[in-house]
């Protein structure tokens, strides 16, 4: 049983199909690439997923559940939870507050010390824990890509759903983020990553789903994916290649 | 922006504080001037106004309508008060009252408005029920209001003590809800982004409910203590303009979501109006020009550079 | 009595196209500028006086009408720089800013002419009247150089260069500027262009009604709604609103009672706002 289940969904925007009948599956414990030229819909995916916006038509699942009409933040209540692609800090915010809203937003039962404990390992597993005490909108965007995901595992997600966490960011930056990728795979996390390109994802995954102009065009390992006639046409006329 | 807390250490922020306090409630009946007591009680009773329209501040709700609750709870006050014969005591709490759920059943409405639209909705909304009370003139006495409401007390001592303690306390009430209580986190993190707030749990809505619910509660406390300290109440008070725009420009004079600084800006646009009367001529030229000033030279309001300054003199005196 | 709706029908569109241009100045500044000019009644006020004191000399009216919009438009542009400009980014500041710059504009005025009832005298005189339909010469003037204005200012935006450059910054100032348009400029432009037309809105409004230091609050809250209830930035839409508005005036006004013709428009608006909180024509 898929522990996320996108059927045929729709999205237009004063009459233009940004989403146009998407479906796919996202079983438990996998980690899942969405790749897509500029423009193909992908933002407007994870928005309508994660409740920022409803789709037209098409339903989504969540752990057998309808949540195609649901808000953000029963979603995340629910497990569910995202980044953003350009990073949205709370900025007046230490780092460590911006990790107590999301324990705030799920409410979390446990007691105080519980609760501290599990934000030193989060801020522990980010690399983030010297920085706790430093007001967001005076980090460096490589430390606010990795809060953007250690704002999302603290609301003790089963899905992350992450918006192109290596967008601007460094090789170095990248390696390290992609190290924090797999360690939170490997605990148990299902994971679903959007990128421009599919490079990032070659050693992350092996499932990608190629999006372009609102449809699914392809589906495949990343290596298939970059050698795929339509995919690389897809991205003809951008700067950046497939791979 | 700037936090209170982060600029003043907690301490020496209750000393003064506390220092401010006594000296208003001992000084001024001292000085046995009148004129000055209503000045004071005036200020005192903006000063409840202005906080109340900063604590929608903290969830992003700009009002430029707020004189609509200080307008109703001020009418209620004198129709509960004349046309009921209910005590003054007994009516302003029930204006309160009113206005408190009427500020509720407001939220639905302006559940999904943001930004300009809000601000707008609100003023719309502060238009149309000045225009209704100067319509229905039966029941509200058009433009020349209601006269007569019981006072409280005709002594200028007894009306400043009640206008300053009434002050005081929705100034500690509102200012730890806003800056010291559990919610004081999500306001913050809801002011620099809903949307953000919105994706890790936070059900922002509830939390605009509560700002708009406090809000119009403080706002008709202000008003229904205003009606009863003046006597009497008239479309002024629920217009747009002056009342919107007077505790808006005290609001952002003093340093919008502080708490203190709306109070401070209260007293500090309530004392210009009057200093200027000497002129009586250029009274409100004067007082534009200077508020105009004080938002380019001081655009985070007097409180953020007034603790800055304190801070360096404790500073200077230590060293 | 076929004749009395109509002249309802025609009051209330006369006065709404007369409407939607008062509110064509705030929504160029709100779109382009991204700021809610308070001091929109302000310069309401001051295209009126000045228009007053300039017949008051002598000038011919037409003359007189066209030096008080530039002399508006300049004046827009000066304050624009010197007070508004360096506290563009803080929007709330900007609101209060410019709402205080009104009440020094309608001091200014009250303690120089004083506070007294002023008339302006009409472009056209005399009275129309046909088929038991009574209108005022200068009321259907109005309206139909109101209508004229907001098309070419509409022609304007869509076709020229710079017309095309305030587009551009309107959707994205950032990009705008990576193109080597000067924004600043642009800003400073489409201020000045922004208050003329409002001053244009006054000069011919006003002789329908009269003058006084206090007369540019209501056209402000009233350009304020329609603007936003018409959608940001939405040109048709302002004009729209403001022809819903004028007829709902009119209608109550002759069905019900005068006074209550304002708060049913007004409340007519809230309606729309709330039903599509993204204004009538916006997106």
């Amino acid at each position: 049983m898929p522990l996320l289940e996108v059927r045929n969904i729709s999205k237009s925007f004063g009459g233009l199909k940004v989403i146009k009948g998407v479906s796919f599956n996202v079983d438990k414990g996998e980690l899942i690439g969405i790749i897509g030229p500029n423009g193909a819909g992908k933002s407007t995916l994870f928005n309508l997923i994660s409740g920022v916006y409803h789709p037209d038509a098409g339903s989504i699942i969540f752990k057998d559940e309808d949540i195609t009409k649901m808000e953000p933040y029963d979603l995340v209540k629910k497990g569910l939870a995202r980044s953003w692609q350009i990073v949205r800090p709370f900025r007046n915010l230490t780092v460590e507050e911006n990790i107590r809203v999301a324990f705030y937003g799920v409410g979390f039962k446990d007691s105080l010390s519980e609760r501290n404990r599990r934000l030193d390992e989060i801020l522990q597993m980010t690399g983030l824990l010297q920085h706790r005490e430093q007001l967001a909108k005076n980090l460096p965007l490589g430390h606010l890509k990795r809060l953007e995901v250690a704002r999302a595992v603290a609301t003790g997600a089963e899905l992350l759903m992450l918006d192109e966490p290596f967008a601007g960011l460094r090789v170095d930056e990248i390696k390290g983020l992609m190290h924090l990728v797999t360690v939170l795979h490997s605990i148990g996390l299902t994971i679903l990553i959007i990128e421009h390109v599919v490079r990032s994802l070659l050693e992350l995954t092996r499932r990608v789903l190629v999006l372009h102009e609102g449809r699914l065009i392809k589906e495949g390992t990343p290596e298939e994916v970059r050698r795929d006639k339509m995919v690389i046409e897809a991205y003809l006329g951008e700067e950046s290649e497939v791979a | 922006m700037l936090r209170l807390k982060s600029l003043a250490t907690l301490s020496s922020f209750k000393i003064t504080g506390l220092i401010l306090i006594i000296i208003m409630v001992v000084v001024p009946p001292a000085l046995r001037d009148p004129y000055l007591l209503h000045i004071l009680t005036l200020g005192s009773i903006y000063a409840i106004f202005a906080m109340s329209w900063d604590i929608l501040m903290y969830t992003n709700q700009l009002s430029l309508g707020h004189s609509f609750f200080f307008g109703l709870a001020a009418y209620s006050t004198a129709l509960f008060n004349s046309s009921l014969r209910m005590h003054p005591i007994l009516a302003i709490i029930a204006a309160v009252a009113i206005t408190a759920i009427v500020g509720l059943g407001l939220s639905i409405p302006f559940f999904k408005l943001r930004g300009a639209y809000y601000a707008l909705g609100m003023a719309g909304l502060a238009k149309i029920a000045t225009l209704t009370v100067t319509a229905y003139s039966d029941i509200t006495g058009g433009e020349e209001g209601i006269r007569g409401i019981t006072p409280l007390t005709t002594d200028h001592v007894g009306n400043y003590y009640i206008a300053l303690a009434t002050m005081l306390a929705s100034l500690i009430f509102l200012y730890y809800t806003a800056e010291h209580s559990r919610f004081s986190l999500i306001f913050r993190a809801v002011r620099d982004d809903e949307v953000a707030a919105k994706c890790l749990g936070i059900v922002v809505h509830k939390y605009r409910l509560l700002c708009l619910v406090l809000g119009s509660a403080f706002a008709g406390l202000g008003g229904a203590v205003y009606a009863t300290y003046l006597t009497i109440v008239n479309p002024n008070a629920m217009a747009i303009i002056p009342t919107t725009a007077l505790v808006v420009t005290m609001g952002m004079v003093g340093g919008v979501t502080t708490i203190i600084g709306p109070a401070l800006g209260a007293y500090l646009i309530v004392f210009l109006d009057s200093f200027f009367r000497v002129a009586e001529n250029i009274r409100l030229l004067a007082y534009a020009l200077t508020a105009t000033l004080i938002l380019l030279l001081l655009p985070g309001g007097i409180i953020r550079y007034a603790i800055k300054a304190a801070n360096y003199l404790i500073r200077e005196v230590r060293s | 009595m076929v004749e009395v709706p109509l002249q309802v029908v025609l009051n209330g569109l006369t006065i709404g196209a007369i409407y939607g241009l008062m509110a064509i100045g705030l929504s160029l500044i709100f779109s382009v500028v991204g700021i809610a000019n308070s001091a929109h009644g302000g310069f309401y006020l001051l295209g009126a006086y000045l228009c007053y004191l300039f017949q008051m000399i002598g000038l011919s009216v037409p003359l007189a009408m066209m030096l008080a919009i530039i002399c508006v438009g300049v004046i827009g542009v000066v304050v624009y720089r010197l007070t508004i400009h360096p506290i563009l980014s803080l929007h709330a500041n900007v609101l209060i800013l410019t709402f205080l710059l009104a009440i020094v504009f309608e001091q200014i005025i009250r303690i120089t002419i004083g506070p007294d009832y002023k008339n302006l005298q009409p472009l056209v005189t005399g009275v129309f009247e046909s088929g038991g339909v009574v209108m005022s010469n200068q009321r259907i003037t109005a309206a139909i150089l109101s209508i004229i204005l907001v098309a070419l200012l509409s022609q304007f935006i869509r076709r020229s260069r710079l017309g095309k450059a305030i587009r551009m910054t309107t959707q994205d100032g950032e990009a705008a500027q990576l193109l080597g348009i000067d924004v600043t400029f642009i800003y400073v432009l489409t201020f000045g262009l922004g208050t003329a037309l409002t001053a244009g809105s006054a000069v011919l409004a006003a002789p329908l009604f009269t003058l006084y230091p206090a007369m540019g609050w209501l056209p402000f809250i009233l350009s304020f709604f329609i603007t936003i209830s018409g959608g940001l930035g939405s040109v048709a839409g302002a004009l729209v609103m403001g022809v819903i508005f004028g007829l709902t005036d009119a209608f109550v006004s002759y069905y019900i009672a005068p006074t209550w013709g304002l708060i049913a428009a007004f409340l007519l608006t809230l309606i729309v706002l709330i039903v599509r909180p993204q204004g009538l024509l916006g997106r």
